[in-house]
């Protein structure tokens, strides 16, 4: 036997599989007319109609061929006619298979072609598709090939194979799902294109296999396409599950960069996002809570999906809200005496819908949850609810507990971008009482933060494209104190609110000014950051110190620039740092006693804000 | 195979097949010497076809091996099909082709091959030439499958129950061309049959199969001689009981 007799036969055999099947090219012909003429019927839109029908010949040529080449010959004796001939197996799997890709890829062409020559659509730009595509088309050849002889056979292996893909595809969902949950998506083209070629190779090996091992024996045939297949994707599905277990235990450690990070009240623990290092995927951004020594932590979420943590009040527990955005939103609460801090997840006794905010009492005894058309405290311990109240709330709610145990949040307005009224919402877990107890009159796209107890609240109006405004408002009454930033005056601005409970407004736009105002809205500071145009924003990094941060032109870094707000003074400017906290997200502020920054190179740094003594906790390598 | 002894065309060692655990073929072993007509008897369900598809190389034998002029069949399948022709006892050939498709798909598959003497041959058969394979009647099939597997001028030809389901003029047919061939050639031949009126003249040697395991194999003259009976009585009573000699 010669390579060339080989290669000759394999061509041979190829044409002659696809002579046997030239109607489907016919078939091809017909249905690649039918979009140039369906519209003049009336039915469809052309090109619409053209790529369905082009898709569905591909799925419907691959399926055809590849469940015929070899299974059919076989389950009918035929495949013998070859096997008796001088050429080798690849020369008779070969040939078939290639018959079912030109056909499959032939019948495409001819349906699509017309609507793509035509330019009423084209494929997406990159290239990518082809990465799937090619494996995608041999992949499916391939199963139906399989199918067809599991089916032919009717063999007790067949219940193996079903058993097999039962397991297999719960393993493949159940990790794609727990990865989701930590925010890593496996369904894009970097997993989807490896995973769509090692099912090519496991069919097509496995084709290859059968027929040079099984030959015209249909019941070895399909036990040993069987062996091959399920000796492939075995393991690799085990490897993408174990993957997938790996990544979800990952440590503070792990951390390469952190994005954004805030400290409990008594800086004894810390709340840190950020992106993990290789061989975690880039996208992976989990959440940790870890304690300020770095010796306890707990897995949080990942900060896409997540509410919170936020800490009782002497730093005893914590909660967070897990698939926050969901209509399945998930309570967890955890112990942060015991050591390693335990987690319990709390049944949420609220209506099935995304959490917008959540607050939990200074003694830990009372959460707070904010839906968008409902408030709910309730018990920690017993989940049961003491107070509810009908509520708006459009995307981030911010709810807060004052030091009577009262929540109070603002609700509405009814159109949350048009101008209209906030009213100031307070719920008494203790009366079981609900009570509207003030309005604050807004422009639209308004925004509130809370102060330290919920005694004042700052709204900010337009913070968007247009020009801003800041009142300061009774947090309790809603009454206006003091119109801090009136419309018109500045070009953005950023605020918090400082743990003595004085506001800091940082003016940006033109040039950069710092104020501070008193808890009755009379200005106690200002102080020009920067003459020139710039962007900013700021944070209390220690008691009495506000950080603002300046963003660098061009580049990635920022400077902050230290400012002693009792001595009215800059302390000096730190070079490549930020506050960490700007992130905290719940409209209220994270008291910063530890002086958290994050370095340019994405480390979670503890600054001494008297010396500048800088250590690293966590990232930055 | 010693340096120096003949290699024989055909070999089977103890040969056993199992489907599930159902015992078809039981430890089988005879031999094929080159130029000899082997006539391998059994009634229907002995095993004779499984046992051809070891010979040629597409079925694994449970136990054993087959040996074509000296080479494993099952390694080397393909090369060793270079010297073999096979008529199967089902048609296999690809029902949409037509016989003269046939003749230019099966050349391409051999290095040698007699496309004008094979054409030659399907003439003498009288089979027309355009007709789809799956149209044709059980004996042009058969004379087809004949003739594609005389293409290559094969050293061993195989042919399993060749005469199967024809009528008495195709079936003398098919011996007329084998014993033609035979003539000219000096080919190697291993028939399985249980039309033994056909091979009474032709056969060399007779193996008999009784459920599963050759309980006979000797020269057809010797065999004739020791029972002094009729081949068809021979067939029947060593066919369906225990025969003192057996092997």
């Amino acid at each position: 036997m010669s390579e060339r007799v080989a290669v000759r036969g394999l061509m041979a055999i190829a044409v002659r599989e696809v002579s046997e099947r030239a109607a489907l090219l016919g078939v091809a012909v017909f249905l690649a007319v039918v979009p140039f003429v369906a519209p003049w019927m009336g039915i469809g839109d052309r090109p619409l109609l053209g790529a369905f029908l082009g898709t569905v010949m591909v799925f419907a040529a691959a399926a055809l061929t590849g469940s015929s080449v070899v299974a059919r010959d076989l389950a009918e004796g035929r495949l013998g006619f070859f096997l008796s001939r001088p050429v080798p197996w690849w020369s008779i799997w070969g040939g078939k298979m290639l018959a079912a890709l030109v056909l499959t890829f032939a019948a495409g062409m001819i349906v699509l072609g017309p609507s793509t020559l035509g330019g009423e659509w084209s494929l997406p730009a990159g290239g990518w598709w082809a990465m799937i595509l090619a494996p995608g088309l041999v992949a499916l050849i391939g199963i139906a090939h399989a199918l067809a002889v599991a089916y032919r056979a009717r063999s007790a292996w067949f219940a193996l194979d079903l058993a097999m893909a039962a397991a297999l595809g719960w393993l493949v969902a159940r990790t794609f799902r727990g990865l989701m949950a930590w925010g890593v998506y496996t369904g894009g083209v970097d997993f989807v294109a490896p995973a769509v070629w090692i099912l090519a190779f496991a069919v097509t090996a496995a084709g290859a296999a059968q027929v040079a091992r099984g030959r015209a024996d249909i019941q070895r045939s399909h036990r040993i396409l069987a062996i091959v297949i399920w000796s492939v994707l075995t393991p690799a599905v085990v490897a993408y599950a174990a993957w997938g277990i790996w990544i979800s235990r990952f440590a503070p450690a792990d951390l390469r960069t952190v994005v954004s990070a805030w400290p409990s009240s008594d800086g004894s623990w810390i709340v840190a996002t950020g992106r993990a290092r290789w061989p975690r995927p880039e996208t992976f951004t989990p959440t940790v809570l870890m304690d300020a020594r770095g010796q306890r932590f707990l897995r949080v979420a990942t900060a896409r999906l997540e509410q919170g943590p936020v800490f009782s009040e002497d730093v005893t527990r914590a909660v967070w809200v897990v698939d926050a955005w969901t209509d399945s939103p998930r309570l967890m609460a955890a112990d942060l005496r015991s050591t390693p801090p335990s987690v319990s997840r709390v049944p949420l006794p609220v209506p099935p819908g995304a959490v917008a905010g959540v607050a939990l009492s200074a003694d830990g005894e009372n959460v707070a949850v904010v839906q968008r058309s409902q408030a709910t405290v309730f018990k920690l311990g017993s989940s049961q609810a003491t107070v509810t109240a009908p509520v708006r709330a459009a995307w981030w709610r911010p709810i807060v507990f004052d030091r009577d145990g009262r929540a109070h949040m603002m609700s509405g307005p009814a159109e949350p971008f048009s101008p209209g009224n906030l009213a100031v919402t307070v719920l008494d877990p203790a009366t079981r009482k609900v009570a509207t107890t003030g309005q604050i009159p807004t422009r639209g796209h308004a925004g509130e933060r809370w102060g330290p107890g919920a005694a004042r609240v700052a709204v900010g109006d337009s913070l968007g494209p247009r020009r801003p405004s800041l009142t300061l408002h009774d947090g309790s009454t809603g009454d206006l104190i003091a119109t801090l930033v009136p419309e018109g005056s500045a070009g953005q601005i950023a605020v918090t609110f400082m743990r003595d409970g004085r506001l800091a407004v940082v003016e940006h736009g033109r040039r950069i000014v710092l104020r501070v105002f008193s808890t009755e809205g009379e200005e106690s500071l200002s102080l020009e950051i920067q003459p020139t145009f710039g962007w900013a924003r700021l944070a209390e990094v220690a008691p009495g110190v506000l950080a603002v941060e300046l963003p660098l032109p061009g580049k990635a870094g920022s400077d902050s620039v230290l400012v002693d707000v009792s001595a009215g003074r800059v302390l000096r400017r730190e070079r490549g740092l930020r506050p960490a906290s700007f992130s905290y997200p719940f409209g209220t502020e994270a008291a910063d006693a530890g002086g958290l920054f994050i370095d340019d190179r994405g480390a979670l740094v503890r600054m001494d804000v008297a010396t500048g003594q800088r250590r690293v906790v966590l990232g930055g390598h | 195979m010693n340096a120096g002894t003949e290699v024989l065309p055909l070999s089977c060692e103890h040969v056993s097949i199992r489907y599930g655990r159902t015992r078809v073929i039981d430890d089988v072993s005879f031999a094929v010497p080159a130029g000899c007509v082997y006539a391998l008897l059994g009634r229907n369900g002995a095993g004779k076809s499984s046992l051809v598809r070891c010979l040629v190389g597409q079925q694994r034998a449970t136990a054993g091996r087959a040996v074509l002029f000296g080479g494993d069949v099952w390694r080397d399948r393909a090369g060793l099909m270079a010297r073999v022709g096979l008529v199967p006892e089902e048609p296999d050939a690809p029902p949409e082709l037509s016989p003269a498709r046939l003749l230019a798909l099966t050349g391409r598959l051999y290095d040698r091959w007699d496309e004008a003497g094979t054409r030659e041959r399907l003439r003498r058969f009288a089979i027309p030439m355009e007709t789809p394979f799956a149209r044709l009647s059980k004996g042009q099939k058969g004379a087809v499958q004949l003739a594609l597997a005389l293409g290559h001028a094969p050293e061993l030809l195989i042919l399993d129950d060749p005469t199967l389901g024809l009528d008495v003029v195709a079936r003398d047919q098919v011996f007329r061309e084998v014993i033609g061939e035979l003539a000219d050639r000096g080919t190697t031949i291993l028939i399985t049959t249980h039309d033994l009126a056909a091979i009474e003249g032709i056969a060399d040697r007779v193996g008999m199969l009784r459920e599963g395991r050759l309980v006979l194999d000797e020269p057809l003259e010797a065999m004739k001689e020791r029972f002094a009976l009729p081949l068809e009585r021979i067939f029947a009573e060593v066919t369906s009981a225990s025969v003192g000699g057996a092997r």
